[in-house]
């Protein structure tokens, strides 16, 4: 063979990408050709010497322990399962509840007619409104509010990562302009990453609202034990988080060893209180009860009655969905003391929820 | 335990599997980032963002390659990312003339692989990443351009160029 056909198969010999036949063709060559030798032995140096320091290199790379740590805790906020629509919503679509909230309305609009065409009611007007915005507010309270916003913001959140998974596994060589403009504009990768999905992310958060800071990092921040609680009162009062809620939230005394304080946030006079250990996360919800109260019994009909430091409340509990193995069990608490309506939820048995429900101070 | 084994566990919600393939592969996977980027932070992130994209998606891996291949595919996919982001590019091509340029006879070995080691760096990040994949992890022509998406023959041409440059070099500083 040639030794110009010959020199163009070397950078494939080391390659190892020719055939058995062709490595035998230029091994019998070089036996034979002592210039293609020559280049042979330059190159196979050069492959050496690119082996060995590449190696170096690599090896040289010293990888932080607190690497799979980090990635497990990344992993972890990402396992937290998607919070499921309101519970009172929820109720509000079984058939007994919304057949029932219809006659209320019915009744409402009833009255309403009666009292403006008949003078005899007219004393009766001041005290009869008042009860009647009880059953219909239960339904438009603040949690249910708070928790449909955030199932809908999820779900969008959601929608782009799974836009961002198509585009890995396109081929993205540097240099191909083409591909980096597919890129969704503003960065939208690094946030919707390492965004959690916590019901209090997809809402305004106060001063965790740097959508662009790792949420690890955000949860060495902010994080929290009940004996440490001081350290974290800056971010439950005053005038920077709660202080647009307009008041001071209760605070556990009591959670699962381990688990910390991740977030605040409010909506619509309600204050989040998230915590997580693990897969395991808690929700604290503490607003103000609907003008004519908190309707007990409605919620009871499709709970467990429980009692909370005194107060009548109601467990719902339900077990792995069955649709997602990511998912664990859920338990919720709601009860209502004085002027506040509370929540405890999250992904502990009911036990656990109703401790951390007795222990709010 | 298989990675196939370890996959079909964590497609049925085994956390723990898809825990050990973290295990089994953030090592490799840092040190290829890294060769890339070589910023620690940028590492840390490209490299928890690549595990919980096959995370999320670990639902819809069908085997058809193995799970190393997609994990560096989405690594290396994520560092060309963040390079655009940095315009890191210019700065590795200005420090590639300049190592270049520098020829002195009198280096010993470990000076000489010092250079090369700047060299190496001084490269441009597609050629560092061919060299990484396949002298300092030791993949295959075909399986590194499968990781970083390219046909074989493009990952062929960039390892003859810097075999052709070190033998080159090595002419005028022999180790």
């Amino acid at each position: 063979m040639h030794c110009d056909s010959i020199k163009l198969m070397l950078n494939d010999f080391f390659n190892k990408t020719l055939s058995r036949v062709e490595e035998r063709k230029v091994e019998g060559h070089l036996a034979e050709c002592e210039n293609c030798r020559y280049e042979f032995g330059r190159l196979e140096k050069a492959d050496n010497t690119l082996k060995k320091v590449m190696h170096e290199m690599v090896a040289g790379i010293e990888v932080p322990n607190s690497l799979n740590e980090r990635i497990e805790t990344a992993l972890a906020l990402e396992k937290r399962p998607q919070p499921r629509p309101g519970r009172l919503l929820l109720l509000a679509r079984t058939p007994a509840v919304a057949a029932a909230l219809l006659l209320v309305v019915l009744a409402a609009g009833f009255l309403s007619y009666y009292n403006l065409f008949s003078p005899a009611a007219t004393q009766q007007k001041v005290v009869l409104s008042e009860p009647q915005a009880a059953p219909l507010s239960v339904g438009s309270g603040p949690t249910d509010i708070d928790n449909s916003f955030t199932a809908a913001d999820e779900n969008t959140a959601y929608k782009t990562e799974s836009q961002d998974l198509q585009g890995d596994d396109t081929n993205k060589e540097i240099g191909t302009e083409q591909q980096s403009i597919k890129q969704p504009a503003g960065e939208p990768e690094k946030t919707a990453t390492i965004q959690p999905p916590p019901p209090a992310v997809a809402m305004k958060s106060g001063t965790f609202e740097d959508t662009q800071t790792p949420l690890e990092k955000r949860s060495v921040a902010v994080s929290s034990t009940p004996q440490a609680a001081g350290a974290s009162a800056p971010a439950l009062s005053g005038g920077t988080e709660a202080g647009d809620a307009g008041f001071v939230p209760a605070r556990p005394t009591y959670l699962p060893q381990g688990m910390k304080l991740e977030d605040v946030s409010w909506r619509s006079g309600v204050v989040y209180q998230n915590y997580r250990i693990g897969d395991s996360y808690v929700t604290i919800s503490q607003g103000r009860a609907p003008a004519a109260g908190f309707n007990y019994d409605e919620l009871a009909a499709g709970g467990v009655p429980v009692n909370i430091n005194g107060a009548r409340a109601v467990l719902e509990e339900s077990g792995r969905d069955s649709n997602d193995n990511i998912s664990g069990g859920y338990a919720a608490v709601r009860w209502q003391l004085g002027e506040w309506v509370f929540s405890v939820s999250g992904g502990l048995p009911g036990e656990e929820i109703i401790k951390i429900a007795s222990s709010l101070e | 335990m298989s990675d196939e084994s370890l996959i079909r566990m964590s497609q049925s919600g085994d956390n723990e599997a898809f825990a050990k393939l973290v295990q089994k592969y953030s090592t490799d996977a840092y040190r290829t980032a890294f060769m890339v980027l070589r910023d620690r932070e940028e590492v840390d992130d490209v490299v928890q963002e690549a595990f919980l994209t096959c995370y999320r998606s670990i639902k819809s891996f069908r085997m058809e390659s193995s799970f190393k291949t997609w994990l560096y595919r989405i690594v290396v996919n994520r560092c060309y990312d963040r390079l655009r982001k940095l315009n890191r590019e210019n700065a590795a091509f200005n420090k590639l003339s300049l190592n270049l340029s520098i020829g002195n006879g009198e280096m010993d070995e470990i000076e000489s692989r010092i250079d090369l080691k700047e060299v190496v760096l001084g490269l441009k990040p597609e050629y560092r990443l061919v060299l990484t994949l396949y002298y300092g992890m030791d993949f295959g022509v075909q399986k590194v351009a499968d990781m970083l998406g390219i046909p074989a023959g493009t990952v062929k041409s960039r390892l003859n160029s810097a075999r052709n440059m070190v033998k080159e070099r090595l002419l005028v500083n022999p180790l």
